[in-house]
């Protein structure tokens, strides 16, 4: 892998760039599992350690929306699909330790309604009579237009939680952040439910009767 | 330090950088390698990557819910310490 060629080939400095430094600052990327900011906030969520770090917390919030403690109880409906993605958006905003504006947001909006619904990332948010009016006349044109930037930009900011009203540069970064975290908890989710199907079959092949009284493999 | 560059243009190569970063995130970068697309391109692919991972998140937990109903009349705490352990 080219280590002096700092960032002309950006898609094979993609995995080493947590080994070597796209700068070619020394010293600095010693430790692949530390937070170093100077390669990018976004290879921190690249290495093994957070994705552990980030499934135990999904497991523990996942607990904790099953119903804490009810393991032989029928507490079922308590873990719909909404309460999940909640929780494992929240466990991802915990594991970003509140370093970036996504993260903030989405333990704020989850702190002020504890609706599963409540959670406005994916959601456009009340429409603005300003915006509406832009949406109807500028809805296609941002799509023609390649000057469109700003309306990019507005686009990027309304699916990325709480980077609105961001200027440019601290969007962009923010976006990176939050794209390499969401490939991690897609990573990360996939894997526990690999884990959990893999668990379920094993044990209900142990078990023949899937009743209540456990039988641990 | 220099202050004859302006503001902007320091931003500027700031704005370059981050977009390139933001750019070996994307899955495209993997198949168009070294591949210069306009920033509007490039942001609406990112708008499109980043609403196919929600999906991918959608999808995930509605697998999970489900495979946790059916978990609660198996054994829990074994996966559970299983999955921590791995």
């Amino acid at each position: 892998m080219p280590s002096s060629s700092s960032s002309s080939s950006s898609s094979a400095d993609d995995e080493g760039a947590r080994g070597k430094c796209k700068r070619g600052s020394p010293g600095a990327c010693a430790s692949a599992s530390g937070g170093d900011y100077h390669q990018g906030p976004s290879s921190k969520w690249r290495t093994p350690r957070a994705q552990q770090a980030y499934s135990s917390k999904l497991l523990q919030a996942l607990r904790l929306v099953r119903g804490g403690g009810g393991t032989g109880t029928l507490i079922t409906c308590s873990a719909s699909a909404p309460a999940v993605r909640d929780a494992a958006y929240r466990a991802l905003a915990v594991a970003a330790r509140g370093r970036s504006h996504w993260s903030r947001a989405i333990l704020a909006s989850s702190r002020r309604c504890r609706a599963p619904h409540c959670l406005r990332a994916r959601r456009p948010p009340p429409p603005r009579p300003r915006q509406r009016q832009q949406q109807q006349q500028g809805g296609e044109t941002e799509e023609r237009r390649p000057g469109g930037l700003a309306g990019r930009a507005k686009v990027l900011g309304r699916l990325v939680p709480g980077c609105r009203s961001l200027s440019l540069p601290a969007l962009l970064a923010e976006v990176s952040d939050y794209i390499a975290a969401l490939e991690m908890q897609v990573r990360a989710m996939g894997q526990l439910t690999h884990d959990l199907a893999a668990s379920a079959s094993a044990s209900s092949s142990s078990a023949p009767t899937a009743a209540p009284s456990i039988a641990p493999p | 330090m220099s202050s004859r560059r302006s503001r902007a243009s320091v931003s500027e190569e700031e704005i370059n950088e981050l977009i390139s970063r933001l750019q070996t995130l994307l899955p495209s970068a993997r198949r168009r390698v070294g591949r210069e697309a306009s920033t509007t391109k490039l942001l609406k692919e990112t708008c499109s990557y980043i609403k196919s991972l929600h999906r991918e998140v959608d999808n995930l937990s509605d697998r999970l819910s489900d495979l946790m109903a059916t978990m609660d009349h198996n054994s829990p705490g074994a996966e559970i310490i299983r999955s921590l352990l791995r």
